[in-house]
């Protein structure tokens, strides 16, 4: 029940002209109906007030602001001018009330939190009457209809206004209205406590059916917390949110996308573009180096829910925790942030809906190479400056073969999604059945993703004091994966070096070469012929063709055999019982199963071709990995209000038993295109197996105590038990504390009409991580699953090794972070403007680091898991709303922005670095990493600093980078020691985005609405790892010549030709492509990542057909992206979710561009 | 009413107390092994020490190409070869895979001996392993002193202070090498003791052999001949009759290994492409590249040949140029081909091959790069050239000579004349050692030992030698770790 919208109507300070011109006469009914719920806030609400000699209208005012109650009276009947002086202390408002009222005619009811203050001489009637003010003026015409919510319920007692008359009404018990008017009137307006005010005009219509939907005000929208809710306006910790009617706008496959560019501080990156892939969020910055970054995910209470299974259209809202007066509720699992996802539950009455969504996917983008006549002039070229004999099939290309292999590995892939749900709620019980459907293929051949959903809420009322719910979730998602970003094996990096002189398929039988005129030629045996496929066979001039990279289009087909299947269910119930009024004990079971199937299977591999046959064996194998949860929480509650001092508080136990188990079998020899265990040759089957269990016991407890609304203290303390580590270091306390003060509650705000609401809040506490392997602190043995051998005897008999796998550290125990958040909340323009700002500061410390020791320590890795590094983020969040009516037009716009800062404060053992991490691993760029330095941020690119092109033989020769020629890239010697090395290379960049943005607009016109949303990042930078292998003709620094990138034309060629471009031969030296600030690329954006056009049919034309609502749409997701990126996609993520490999751009499958249509229907 | 409110209560109560009391797991439950349940048996003893010999079977290769390439034989597919000023770096990553192999292996031991004093075994079994493992270290620890010089002593296992050492003199490593070594020979097991299922274990033989080359370093003559001495009085070691019967897959641990690695056999289906792989890519490496599956493993690789001077540098004659090395344009049928190899004339910008670990295609070929023949770590000839050298330093001319003739006689060579000049003497030496052990692990170590391989690079290959290069330089990562290790002058 929102108050603000509605007080304005009343209020003189805005609407006092109006009231007196309105003779709004309210008459009211159907107490028996409203009463049911009339009593139960008035009763439970006690009021402490001080009135000195104020005017009646004041004491409402005052009422007003202490509690949610709304004044509705007619200045007619009721003489607000009269003075009243009271003195309250903790009373019910029935009482206040008839102290106010005392002395004259003038009585009340109270509906809900509408206190309607009645004319003397009116009894409260039972029936719905028509009464207008001033019946001056004839009737000509009557007004009916009828008023719905939005789940189609009739609400009665809306108030129906003819506007600037005082010709009014209220709808009866059914939600129907009659009126009779005036022919002249232009404009009606229904409005109710809570809800949206909608206007018609009326021309020659005399039938209205209204649909009522709940009014948006932030302030009181309810606000997960952990075990628990509370309204936003008494919260004092940072929590972002978002709600379906964003979901529902959005197609997203997962909900953990919805989130993109919708919370301040909240970064959601698509890892991968593949139907299915990964997403990685992170909540004001990195926290951990080895252990997650990922936040917790709480899916109606219950830890470890495979996110994958949920179908985003059931969920109602998602409640982000980002500080630790919010996170610190969960302990030791809580660093990377908490995110709360509460599904939807039925209410009153039976819907049935049904969303549905089609469309197709396209690449956004395709790379500029080299067409077949320029590939075959500069393979040759490269050749022949590297003193290698040149291929006749190149000199003179005439062939009209040109194949574009980056189009050949990519399609206009479909999409479609449906889900259907039926909800049903009555007195005693509430149903809410949901199914959901999704078919994805991929832009890359072979790609695809399915995914099927089922859910059912219930809720029961026992009894008065008793409520017990079941909750059942079941996912299934198949998902079939490319390769997409491994060096040149990746699909698409393959399918930017394949000649583009090479056909994908052929009719030639057998081997054959193509000649200059692009012909095949069977007495050559370049390729081979593989069911309609031209494949490169081992007997190509290997200097010519390179061998490691073959048809991708052939290994699409290869992959096709390679699928993951995933089943996750979830049961949950719960039992609640009021033992006394305002204590609560609840108890919740939480079961979850899930089971990752996937499977890898290789064909025989086509590069090793000879005489026909496929060399390499066939593969196959199988993986299980099965997790099972069994979760127990019972909290007590407790919630009480005495006069202006409010209490609520709540202490629980939460136990965790969590069970994973992981099976693997692998085989090869398989008859071909057979691929199950059961085929495979029994002698080749290699078996392994790792459960592993981990519990988690925790008591918590969290205090919350406001007075009057305005001074709001909060505390938590959590005790987290984990069996990870060793017995003394298992138990570990967390907590926090919280203020926040409501200034616009103070007297001196109140008469600061610009300001509605003005919260300033404070928190500081800690909270942890403690998502890192178990039993650490042990040192460990291995034998790999029996693989590790040692061979002795005469016979060479294999006989089992053994080595020390892990040096463990007795102290080994959670990382921890500390976090001041300071932040305020305003409200202005009538609510219409809001603005949320947030300083947070975490200092994450004990993170786990695989600390390098020197290898002579002899320590298996040389690296400890130790605690011993520390980091922190810091930055602002801003998060900007605006909503305005202009006439039929609603509109609404909200915007966040948020800094991050990120700083590596201690590294154990004195290092000043932490281990460098590769980031690509072919032989062009060797030495890509990324370094963590102490007092830099976390994963700098690191390398060397490129100094143009050595013009001539004696610039080459005198430059510190050694063995270089003309037209070689010179790199700069940083430390001035005469050669360039290793030691010459610094930070170049980092991945982590400073700054990270998004917004949303949103407008609706009669039937007509549009949204768009917007994400983007600043401030960071991009490793393009393709750089090495898209510029250099000789394959991975091998053997063999591949396409490149059509800036090759622009080579070095001669001195003064390029400063930029080294030349173009084969025996260039590997220093062209070290890693460097070439790879380097900005990588800040701006996408469009969903606009949305949707129209609503008239409701009164559906009713026939019996549907309630209807709407289409059109949608684009990703439909452009503002960068300078001259990769793909600039959305790259951690490739791996390695956090230290944030930024680097394997060739990842970039995100597809979506044109769909889709439906929203009720029933 | 009231009942239930407190039925509940008291349930919700106890239901608190009760799941805190043993909920928390403090083992593992996966059946992995850890400190708390390994180092019961003899078994598991054993099992560990075979992860410090797998040290070397994956470490060896490295320090075979690493030689081979700073003496400059060696060369790699088609490249230009590195000059030595860049190629000796701190930053290679073959000199740290060197180092970790040594460490690692000195690691393993530490940790192996720590937990033996306390082991319930029999005693007669703690003694072996006792030998065997002070063995091993004492074999890294000699190599660490041989190719580093000065680095850090690691003698217990992993603590936290060990990441700030001092570096050790590279004597007080000789001389720790020396003391594990001598302790050893007394404990560790002779080949007959071992028996037929234990051999490829490093034996009594095996420790002196070791121990009387590292007394070399430290020019201790007479215990370097005594340890020799003692070798020879096994009786168990001898030269095989011909050249090429010393490297083949079917001849392991003849009478002339005294110790060699101690390959996989792929045959029985182990093959997981682990970083422990067992097996060797030295012959995928040595043989000419893109030759083809039929001739060689991986079709062969060429990263790691000979230069034609290398070929051209045997005496006419030597048989050991013709059996183990080919030139392009020469013949050659390995144990496994099934037809005779014509090398193409082509290949590789005038290379030349060694055939030590070339010898076929391997019974799976296509799939594995991996050969499974053995590498030598010390064999029987490789010790006569060195009691050679240490006779002729003893003053014992003659004899000196008659070891070094038995070498050239096997090679079809005519003997050599005794002389007392020390010059005349260890260039015939040094000449023999390289004919006779070029591509194995060892030879080069006797030229920067002897402070030879200048004037061998020299007069070879025209380069210029830097008397830094000797010794190898201490990883730079290392040093990196661990400002406090000194780095060898020069680097």
């Amino acid at each position: 029940m929102k108050k603000k919208g509605k007080i304005s109507r009343f209020d003189e300070r805005s609407a006092g002209n109006l009231l007196k011109k309105m003779k709004l006469l309210i008459a009211f009914f159907f107490i028996g109906l409203l009463g049911a719920s009339a009593s139960s806030y008035s009763q439970a609400t006690k009021l402490s007030l001080k009135l000195d000699r104020v005017t009646v209208k004041e004491a409402f005012k005052q009422i007003e602001r202490t509690s949610e109650f709304v004044f509705f009276y007619n200045e007619d009947y009721v003489d607000v001018n009269r003075m009243v002086s009271l003195n309250a202390i903790d009373e019910n408002v029935e009482s206040i009330l008839g102290e106010i009222l005392n002395g004259t005619k003038n009585t009340f009811k109270i509906y809900d939190r509408q206190i309607v203050i009645l004319p003397p001489e009116s009894k409260g009637s039972s029936t719905p009457i028509s009464v207008e003010a001033s019946a001056q003026e004839p009737q000509k015409k009557e007004l009916s209809g009828i008023v719905k919510d939005g789940n189609g319920l009739p609400i009665p007692g809306v108030s129906v206004v003819i506007k600037g008359t005082t010709i009014g009404t209220i709808t009866d018990v059914n939600g129907q209205f009659k009126l009779p008017v005036q022919t002249n009137a232009k404009t009606i307006a229904f409005s109710f406590v809570g809800m949206e005010t909608k206007e018609f005009a009326i021309g020659a219509k005399t039938s209205f059916a209204v649909v009522l939907s709940e009014q948006i005000n932030s302030l009181d929208e309810v606000v997960a917390v952990g075990y628990g809710t509370i309204k936003r306006k008494d919260l004092t910790g940072s929590v972002g949110q978002v709600t379906s009617d964003q979901i529902m706008k959005t197609e997203v496959t997962g909900l953990d996308q919805a989130l993109q560019g919708k919370i301040a501080g909240v970064q959601v990156t698509n890892n991968s573009g593949e139907p299915g892939g990964s997403v990685s969020i992170r909540i004001r910055g990195v926290g951990s180096i080895n252990s997650t970054n990922e936040p917790l995910f709480i899916i109606d209470g219950i830890p470890n829910v495979n996110i994958n299974s949920i179908n985003p259209t059931d969920i109602d809202r998602i409640d982000v925790l980002k500080d630790a007066a919010a996170t610190s509720i969960y302990g030791a699992k809580a660093t990377n942030g908490v995110i709360l996802v509460t599904t939807k539950q039925a209410k009153k009455g039976l819907v049935v809906s049904f969303d549905g969504y089609a469309g197709v996917q396209s690449m956004t983008k395709f790379l500029p190479q080299l067409n077949s006549s320029q590939f075959a002039q500069l393979a040759n070229e490269n050749l022949a400056n590297g003193g290698m004999a040149t291929n006749p099939a190149w000199t003179n290309y005439t062939g009209n073969i040109n194949t574009n292999w980056q189009k050949e590995v990519t399609q206009v892939a479909p999409i479609q999604n449906y889900s259907l749900n039926i909800s049903n709620g009555t007195e005693r019980s509430a149903t809410m059945l949901s199914i959901s459907y999704r078919d994805q293929k991929g832009v890359l051949l072979a790609s695809e993703y399915q995914r099927y959903t089922v859910r059912l809420n219930t809720t029961y009322n026992l009894s008065e004091k008793l409520k017990a719910g079941l909750t059942l979730n079941g996912g299934f998602t198949n998902k079939q994966s490319v390769i997409s970003q491994s060096d040149y094996n990746g699909i698409l990096n393959n399918a930017l070096q394949l000649q583009p002189t090479s056909p994908v398929r052929t009719n030639q039988t057998g081997f054959f070469d193509m000649t200059s005129n692009g012909t095949p030629d069977p007495s050559g045996k370049t390729f081979f012929n593989q069911g309609g496929y031209a494949l490169l066979t081992t007997y190509s001039n290997i200097n010519w063709y390179p061998s490691g990279i073959n048809n991708a289009v052939y290994e699409t087909k290869i992959y096709t055999n390679s699928p993951g299947k995933n089943q996750s269910i979830l049961a949950s119930a719960f039992a609640e019982y009021e033992v006394i009024k305002g204590l609560r004990i609840k108890s919740t079971l939480n079961l979850t199963f899930g089971n990752d199937f996937y499977t890898n299977s290789t064909l025989p591999s086509p590069s090793y071709l000879v005489i026909g046959t496929l060399r390499t064996l066939p593969t196959y194998n199988e993986n299980w990995d099965r997790s099972n949860q069994w979760n127990w929480i019972n909290t007590i509650s407790f919630d009480k209000t005495i006069g202006n001092h409010h209490i609520s508080a709540i202490a629980g136990i939460d136990a965790q038993k969590y069970y994973t188990t992981f099976s693997n079998i692998s085989t090869s020899n398989d008859p071909p295109g057979i691929y199950s265990i059961s085929a495979s040759d029994p002698n080749t089957r290699v078996a392994a197996g790792y459960p592993s269990i981990s519990a988690l016991l925790s008591q918590f407890g969290r205090a919350n105590y406001d007075f009057a609304g305005k001074y709001l203290v909060s505390a938590t303390i959590r005790r987290d038990g984990s069996s990870s580590f060793a017995p003394a270091k298992q138990y570990g306390l967390f907590g926090s504390g919280s203020v926040a003060w409501r200034i616009s509650q103070e007297n001196f705000m109140k008469n600061i009409e610009f300001i509605n609401d003005l919260k300033i809040r404070g928190s500081y506490g800690t909270v942890g991580n403690a998502s890192i392997p178990p039993f650490k602190y042990l040192s460990s043995y291995s034998n790999d699953a029996g693989t590790y051998f040692y061979t002795l005897g005469t016979n060479k008999t294999s006989v089992p090794a053994t080595y020390q796998s892990n040096t463990g550290d007795p102290n080994i125990h959670w990382e921890k972070s500390i976090q001041t958040d300071i932040g305020f909340d305003l409200s202005v323009l009538k609510g219409k403007l809001f603005l949320t700002a947030d300083y947070y500061n975490k200092q994450i410390s004990d993170m786990l680091g695989n600390f390098p020791v020197p290898a002579y320590t002899g320590v298996f890795g040389s690296s400890v898991l130790q605690n011993g590094f520390s980091m922190d983020n810091k930055g602002l969040e801003f998060a900007l709303g605006y909503h305005e009516k202009f006439g039929l037009v609603n509109f609404s716009a909200s915007a966040n922005f948020a800094t991050l800062q990120n700083k590596i404060t201690k590294l154990t053992n004195n290092n000043t670095t932490y281990v460098a991490q590769d980031i690509h691993t072919d032989n062009h760029n060797l030495g890509a990493i990324t370094e963590t330095l102490l007092g830099g941020r976390i994963g700098e690119f690191y390398g060397y600093l490129t100094n143009g092109i050595a013009q001539t033989a004696a610039e080459a020769s005198s430059d510190p980078t050694g063995g270089i020629s003309a037209g070689d890239r010179k790199y700069k010697d940083v430390n001035k020691d005469g050669i360039v090395n290793s030691s010459d290379r610094v930070p170049l960049g980092n991945g982590l985005p400073k700054y990270n943005f998004g917004g949303n607009v949103s407008a609706s016109y009669k039937s007509f609405d549009l949204s768009v949303f917007l994400n983007g990042q600043a401030g960071v930078q991009i490793a393009n790892m393709m750089t090495g292998t898209f510029y250099d003709m000789r394959f991975n620094n091998s053997t063999g010549i591949v396409n490149v990138s059509s800036d090759l034309m622009h080579r070095w060629t001669g001195p003064g030709t390029s400063n930029t471009m080294s030349r173009n031969a084969y025996n260039a030296p590997v220093s062209n492509d070290w890693f460097s600030n070439r790879y380097i690329q900005n990588g800040s954006y701006l996408k469009i990542t969903n606009l949305q056009i949707g129209y609503t049919f008239n409701e009164s034309l559906l009713k026939v057909l019996g549907i309630s609502h209807l709407r289409f749409y059109v949608e684009g997701q990703n439909l452009y992206t503002f960068t300078k990126y001259k990769g793909w996609d600039p959305e790259i993520g951690s490739p791996n979710q390695n956090v230290l490999q944030t930024g680097a751009d394997l060739g990842r499958y970039p995100l597809a561009r979506t044109v769909s249509i889709g439906v929203n229907c009720k029933f | 009413m009231k009942k239930i409110k407190y039925i509940f209560l008291c349930l919700g109560v106890v239901i608190m107390i009760a799941a805190c009391k043993n909920f928390l797991v403090t083992t593992p439950k996966d059946g992995s092994v850890s400190s708390a349940n390994y180092w019961q048996t003899t078994a598991q003893f054993d099992s560990f020490m075979f992860g410090i010999y797998q040290d070397l079977v994956s470490g060896v290769s490295n320090m075979l190409i690493l030689s081979e390439l700073i003496s400059q034989d060696g060369q790699t597919s088609g490249q230009i070869q590195v000059p030595l000023t860049q190629y000796m770096s701190a930053s290679r990553a073959e000199f740290s895979t060197h180092w970790n192999m040594c460490y690692d292996m000195i690691g393993k031991s530490n940790t192996l001996l720590s937990y033996l004093p306390t082991a319930s075994i029999p005693d007669a079994d703690k003694t072996r392993l006792e030998g065997e493992a002070l063995f091993l270290r004492g074999y890294a620890y000699f190599t660490v002193a041989a190719y580093f010089g000065n680095a850090p002593l690691v003698l217990k296992p992993y603590e936290p202070s060990q990441v700030s050492l001092n570096s050790t003199s590279r004597d007080s490593l000789f001389n720790q090498a020396i003391a594990d070594l001598t302790k050893s020979a007394i404990e560790i097991p002779t080949i007959a003791q071992w028996g037929s299922d234990n051999l490829g274990r490093a034996t009594k033989g095996t420790a002196y052999a070791i121990l009387a080359w590292a007394n070399m370093y430290i020019k201790n003559w007479a215990a370097a001949e005594a340890a020799s001495n003692s070798l020879i009085a096994l009786g168990t070691y001898n030269l095989l009759p011909t050249v090429r019967s010393v490297f083949s897959e079917w001849n392991p641990n003849s009478i002339e290994s005294i110790w060699e690695t101690q390959n996989q056999n792929i045959a029985d289906g182990k093959l997981t492409w682990s970083f422990h792989e067992g097996g060797t890519v030295l012959e995928a490496w040595t043989s000419p590249r893109s030759i083809g599956y039929q001739w060689a493993v991986g079709g062969g690789w060429g990263e790691l040949v000979a230069t034609p001077k290398f070929a051209a540098s045997f005496e006419s004659g030597d048989e050991r140029r013709v059996e183990m090395v080919k030139k392009p344009g020469e013949k050659y049928k390995g144990e496994q081909m099934t037809d005779t190899c014509l090398l193409p004339m082509n290949v590789e910008n005038l290379s030349t091959f060694s055939t030590k670990y070339w010898l076929g295609p391997g019974t799976l070929s296509g799939e594995s790069y991996y050969g499974q023949e053995d590498i030598p770590l010390m064999r029987y000839a490789e010790f006569l050239l060195n009691y050679s050298e240490i006779l002729f330093m003893e003053g014992k001319t003659g004899p000196a000579y008659d070891n070094l003739n038995k070498i050239r006689a096997r090679a079809k060579l005519a003997p050599l004349p005794a002389q007392t000049d020390q010059t005349v003497f260890i260039n015939a030496l040094q000449r023999e050692r390289r004919a006779e052990l070029n591509f194995e692990p060892n030879w080069w170590s006797h030229f920067t030992r002897t402070g030879t391989a200048a004037a061998y690079v020299q007069s070879m290959y025209g380069e210029t030698w830097n008397a830094t290069w000797n010794l190898y330089p201490i990883p730079q990562s290392e040093r990196d770790q661990n400002p406090h290790l000194s780095q060898n002058p020069g680097y």
